[in-house]
C-alpha cells in the first residue's frame, strides 16, 4: 500500500511539473489571466455557489413536509446542475449571424423541458412514497381476523396453547 | 554503559519538520462554518465520498486519455502515430471526451458538496505536510472546476469569459488536475479502502458532526446524481448519434442541421475568403519533388472523381456523416511525384489564423478515402464548407479538415 501511494503521490507530481512546465514554455500562457480564473473559479463554487446551495436549501426546508424534504433537496440539486450547465446556451452569446447551425436550438425551452423532467421525477417519487406509506398505515391498523361462529365454535375443546397460557 | 545516539535520516528528518505541529490560531476565530457541529447532514460520509470519488477519478481519466489524443493528433510529437482506419474512431474519442465532460459536472458537485465541511477543518493547518496536502487539493478543485467551466463555455461557444486561448489552457490544466488528482489519490487511498471495505452494517464514519438524521439518504443522493448524468447525456448527446438528435434538447449541434444538411463552424466570411473563392483565377497549387502544377476548379473536376463516406468530427464533441466526392489526394500526390510514404501540407486561402493549414500524414495521405473534395452529398461544394474545394480524410478532427484549398505540398515527413 505504502509503495502505491508514494507511485501516485510521485506521478502526480511529476505531471503537475509537467503542466507548469508546458504552460511557461508556451507562447500562449497568459499568467495574468488563467491563475487568476482559476482562483475565481475556486472562491466562486466555495464561497458563493455552495453556501447559496446549502442556505437556500435550508431556508425552503422550513416550509417543506419532512417526509418530502429530502425529495425536493435532490430536485433542487438536480434543478441548479443542469441550469447551471444550460445557462451559457440559454444566453445565446456564442451565437453568429453567419453560421447559423452552431447553436440552432430553443435552449430556454430545452431547459425547461429538462427541469420539467426532474420535478416530474421528484413528484413521482413523492406519490410513490405516499401510496406505499398509506398501504402501511392501514396495514398496521387493520384488526385480526377473526373467524365465523360456525367454523370455530367457541369450547374448552377448541382453546389454543395461547388461550390457555394466558388463562 | 556506552549510549549509541542514532543517526536520523535525511527522509526521517524532513517527515518530522513538516510533521512538526504549527501554533493553532485563537480559539474565538473558530466562527461560523469552523464551528464543531455548523454541518448537520448526516449523509456526509467518508463512504459517500468514497463512491463520489471513485466515479469522478475514472471520468477524469477518461477525459484525460481522450483529451490528451485529441491533442497528440492535433500536435503530434515525432514518436506518434495516428491510422486513417476506422474512419469513426475520432468520432468515438473526441464524442466520448465531451459526454464524459458534461456526465461528470453532477458527479463533482455533488463531491464538493460532500466534502464542504472539510474547507472549514480547525485547526486549518495542524503541521506543514497537513498545509501542503490543503494546497494541493485547492489545485485539484480549482483546476477541476476550470476544466468544466472552460469546457461548457467553449462548446457553448462563449470565450468573452475566457481572456486566454481556450485550448491552450484547456491543455495546461487537463495536466495539472490530473497531478492533483494523483497526488489526492495516494493521499487518500487507505481512507477510501477502509470506508468502502466497512461492513454494510457498520455505522459509516460521518464527517459532519450530527446526530441528526439527514433528509436525504446515500442511496437517493447517489441515485440523482447518476440520473442528472443520464439526463444531461441524453440531453446533449444528439449532438454526435443522430439516432438521439430529436431527445437532446441542448445539444450544441444537430448533425443534419446545416447548409448541405450538414453544420459549420468556420464561414467563409469569417475566414475573409469570399472573393478568393468565388474569384475565376482561382488555382489549386500542388507543389512535390518533380514540380509545380496548378489545377483549376474545371481540371479538377475533370479528373477521376471517387466518393467517400466520412464523419466530420469537431474537437467540439458533435459529428456528422456525409458523402463527399472528388479526387483522391494520393493521385494529386503522385502527379507531383510523391509516393504513399509522402506527407501532405493543406494550406488554405485564409491568409492568418492556427488552423488555415493542416499536415496529412502519409497513413491518411495514401488512404483512398481521403479526397480534394469538390462535392458534398451530389451537390457543389457551398462556400461555407469550402468552395471551390476542401480536404476531408477519414479519422481526423474537423479543424484539421482544411477548407478553401490554396496549396498542397508534398514531401517526406
Amino acid at each position: 500500500m505504502k509503495t502505491i501511494q508514494r507511485a501516485l503521490i510521485t506521478l502526480g507530481v511529476l505531471a503537475s511539473a509537467y503542466a507548469v512546465y508546458l504552460a511557461v514554455r508556451s507562447p500562449d500562457f497568459r499568467p495574468s489571466r488563467q491563475i487568476p480564473f482559476l482562483a475565481v473559479a475556486l472562491i466562486a463554487h466555495d464561497g458563493l455557489l455552495l453556501p447559496g446551495a446549502i442556505v437556500l436549501a435550508a431556508s425552503l426546508g422550513r416550509f417543506i413536509a419532512p417526509a418530502y424534504r429530502g425529495t425536493v433537496y435532490l430536485a433542487l440539486f438536480a434543478s441548479l446542475v443542469v441550469t447551471l450547465f444550460a445557462l451559457p446556451f440559454a444566453l445565446g452569446h456564442g451565437r453568429r449571424t453567419d453560421i447559423p447551425s452552431a447553436l440552432p436550438l430553443n435552449y430556454t425551452r430545452g431547459l425547461l423541458i429538462c427541469l420539467g423532467l426532474v420535478w416530474a421525477a421528484a413528484i413521482l417519487a413523492v406519490t410513490i412514497r405516499a401510496r406505499g406509506a398509506r398501504r402501511h398505515r392501514q396495514t398496521a391498523a387493520a384488526p385480526a381476523h377473526i373467524a365465523p361462529a360456525e367454523d370455530c365454535p367457541a369450547g374448552p375443546e377448541n382453546a389454543t396453547n395461547s388461550d390457555q397460557a394466558e388463562r | 554503559m556506552v549510549r549509541t545516539t542514532q543517526k536520523t535520516s535525511w527522509p526521517q528528518r524532513v517527515n518530522e519538520y513538516l510533521r512538526r505541529p504549527l501554533v493553532p490560531p485563537p480559539g474565538k476565530l473558530r466562527r461560523g462554518p469552523f464551528r464543531e457541529g455548523a454541518f448537520t447532514s448526516s449523509t456526509r460520509s467518508q463512504r459517500l465520498t468514497s463512491q463520489l470519488g471513485i466515479m469522478l477519478g475514472a471520468a477524469f481519466a477518461v477525459c484525460f486519455i481522450t483529451g490528451l489524443l485529441s491533442h497528440l493528433i492535433q500536435h503530434p510529437p515525432g514518436w506518434f502515430w495516428w491510422p486513417s482506419r476506422p474512419v469513426w474512431l475520432y468520432r468515438v474519442t473526441q464524442g466520448t471526451h465531451v459526454a464524459t465532460g458534461i456526465a461528470l459536472i453532477p458527479l463533482l458537485a455533488a463531491k464538493l458538496w460532500s466534502v464542504y465541511p472539510k474547507l472549514f477543518t480547525w485547526p486549518p493547518a495542524r503541521n506543514l505536510a497537513h498545509a501542503i496536502e490543503r494546497a494541493s487539493i485547492a489545485f485539484l478543485v480549482a483546476s477541476a472546476l476550470f476544466q468544466v467551466v472552460t469546457g461548457v463555455l467553449n462548446i457553448a461557444r462563449w470565450y468573452t469569459p475566457l481572456p486566454f486561448f481556450f485550448t491552450a489552457a484547456h491543455y495546461f490544466t487537463a495536466w495539472l488536475a490530473i497531478g492533483a488528482l494523483l497526488v489526492h489519490i495516494g493521499i487518500q487511498l487507505p481512507v477510501v479502502r477502509a470506508s468502502l471495505s466497512t461492513n454494510a452494517h457498520t455505522p459509516a464514519i460521518s464527517i459532519s458532526r450530527s446526530d441528526t438524521p439527514s433528509a436525504i439518504s446515500r442511496r437517493g443522493l447517489l441515485t440523482t446524481v447518476s440520473a442528472t448524468a443520464g439526463l444531461l447525456t441524453v440531453a446533449t448527446l444528439g449532438q454526435t448519434v443522430p439516432w438521439l438528435s430529436g431527445l437532446s434538447v441542448l445539444a450544441p449541434r444537430r448533425p443534419t442541421l446545416g447548409p448541405q444538411h450538414l453544420p459549420v463552424n468556420k464561414s467563409a466570411l469569417g475566414a475573409r475568403v469570399t472573393g478568393a473563392a468565388r474569384d475565376p483565377a482561382y488555382r489549386l497549387r500542388i507543389i512535390g519533388p518533380a514540380g509545380v502544377v496548378s489545377l483549376s476548379l474545371a481540371e479538377l473536376t475533370a479528373m477521376p472523381q471517387h466518393r467517400s463516406l466520412l464523419p466530420i468530427a469537431c474537437v467540439e464533441g458533435w459529428s456528422a456523416e456525409a458523402h463527399w466526392s472528388g479526387v483522391r489526394l494520393r493521385d494529386l500526390v503522385r502527379m507531383v511525384g510523391g509516393d504513399d510514404g509522402s506527407q501532405v501540407l493543406a494550406e488554405s486561402l485564409e491568409d492568418h489564423g492556427r488552423y488555415r493549414s493542416s499536415v496529412v500524414a502519409p497513413p491518411h495521405a495514401r488512404d483512398p478515402l481521403t479526397l480534394v473534395a469538390l462535392r458534398l452529398a451530389g451537390d457543389t461544394l457551398t462556400l461555407d464548407h469550402g468552395y471551390p474545394c476542401r480536404l476531408i480524410a477519414p479519422n481526423r478532427p474537423g479543424v484539421m479538415q482544411t477548407k478553401w484549398l490554396a496549396q498542397l505540398t508534398v514531401g517526406r515527413p
